[in-house]
């Protein structure tokens, strides 16, 4: 998005060969005999207003402004070769002309194919269903580090509630595998958060979270995501595939 | 198959489908040893009779395929019930890197950017969430860089049957022409010699 503001800024011109299109335009001049002193010192004068008005000038623009000053001195030189066919044929500006000319053959093109889409803005169909998909299609598998990042917004919540109690270590992995094994045995499966909330202690938090990598090892079960940075959802791994 | 009922199935399938059909599509769903001639021929009459009585939607065909919208002149009304935009629009630069995409496909990115003199990075990166290109393949050349082309949806979101209704510049044959001029001075330079 932030990309697009810089190019609302330049606005009319696009890029360079949109300036330089748009010099030989409005000067009228004649494409095939570009006055190229001209168009170059109007190009430049056009290069300095952007500067004074604080617009970023993208490197494009100052390497169109050295091929026209490169064909400009070209053409200075005097001819030196003695075969007239191959001096006529290396004007200096047929590259540049040729690249301007198929330049504005797109940006015609654009238009035409622009007042199509005016066209067909008009036209309707029926519109897809917006929940037409099962629930659990819409999950894609969630990787170890998306399990991380839930573990890290599920410890900072812990942390938030601090109580002063000294508890002894009552919670083993052990345990915790068993109590998501018993959870999942309904075969309904449950959200990463939901059994994170349960949690009231830090080292629940740790010990939940090292069980359910633990159950992801042994391929008990599968974690699935509503789609990035979405909740990650356990599933008892069934092997016939059922989600 | 009974026609009408071959005729009534058919504008069943065209209702629901939110994509255009292809023949082929209908000949599979409809099966029963149906060709694509005769659905053809039935499609062809649903649009005659649409067309007949002024209904407010029609049968077109549209990215190789058929489906059926509403017709142009109730748009708005069609825009009331729905207050929310439907549809998206594309910036210039995003319109004019489509369109050297669409004429000149299969084509890599820098070719893009020789012919527009910017980078068209984003403009990329649009048109490819829209799913208006695709990558469509690897050149030959040192790093096997990516080509471009055009997508369906391009197809279908430009009202193209197929890619040679793309608009033609009637410019197009003054730039032939305008070549051969740029030839010509050779030709007489070489004349005079």
């Amino acid at each position: 998005m932030e990309k697009e503001n810089y190019q609302v800024k330049l606005d009319n011109f696009e890029g360079p060969m949109d300036l330089l299109l748009h010099l030989i335009k409005r000067e009228e001049m004649d494409i095939y005999d570009i006055p190229i002193a001209k168009v170059t010192r109007q190009y430049l004068e056009y290069i300095e207003l952007l500067e004074i008005l604080d617009l970023s000038i993208a490197s494009e623009f100052m390497l169109m402004a050295a091929i026209l000053i490169q064909v400009k001195s070209k053409m200075l030189l005097p001819i030196e070769s003695v075969n007239l066919e191959e001096e006529i044929s290396d004007d200096p500006r047929s590259a540049l002309v040729q690249s301007v000319m198929e330049y504005k053959k797109f940006k015609e093109l654009a238009v035409e194919l622009g007042k199509n889409r005016e066209h067909q803005e008009e036209v309707f169909t029926r519109l897809v269903p917006e929940i037409s998909l099962e629930e659990e299609n819409q999950f894609v598998e969630a990787t170890l580090f998306d399990l991380l990042s839930a573990f890290k917004d599920a410890i900072k919540n812990v942390e938030e509630q601090t109580f002063h109690e000294i508890t002894v270590e009552e919670f083993t992995v052990v345990d915790k595998v068993r109590e998501i094994k018993n959870r999942l045995s309904s075969g309904e499966g449950f959200y990463f958060s939901e059994i994170m909330l349960t949690c009231r202690t830090k080292i629940e938090v740790i010990v939940t979270f090292i069980a359910i990598l633990e159950l992801i090892k042994q391929q008990e079960i599968q974690i699935r995501q509503h789609g990035i940075f979405g909740d990650i959802k356990v599933f008892r791994l069934v092997l016939q595939g059922v989600i | 198959m009974d026609p009408k009922e071959l005729k009534a199935i058919i504008e069943c399938l065209l209702f629901v489908s939110p994509q255009p059909l292809e023949l082929k599509r209908l000949e599979e769903i409809i099966g029963g040893g149906v060709d694509t001639h005769t659905i053809r021929v039935m499609i062809n009459q649903l649009q005659e009779e649409y067309g007949k009585e002024d209904r407010g939607i029609q049968i077109v065909e549209i990215a190789g395929g058929y489906r059926m919208n509403t017709r142009r002149e109730y748009s708005p009304w069609v825009k009331r019930l729905f207050n929310t935009k439907l549809h998206f629009r594309l910036s210039r630069s995003a319109l004019e890197t489509l369109s050297i995409i669409a004429y000149k496909q299969p084509i890599m990115r820098v070719e893009v950017e020789a012919i527009r003199g910017v980078s068209v990075e984003w403009a990329l990166h649009t048109l490819l969430e829209k799913n208006l290109i695709k990558i469509v393949g690897r050149s030959e050349q040192p790093g096997r860089p990516l080509q471009y082309g055009t997508t369906d949806d391009f197809m279908v979101y430009f009202g193209l049957k197929d890619l040679t209704e793309l608009p033609q510049l009637k410019e197009f044959k003054d730039i032939i022409q305008t070549e051969d001029i740029l030839a010509e001075p050779i030709e007489q330079a070489s004349e005079e010699m």
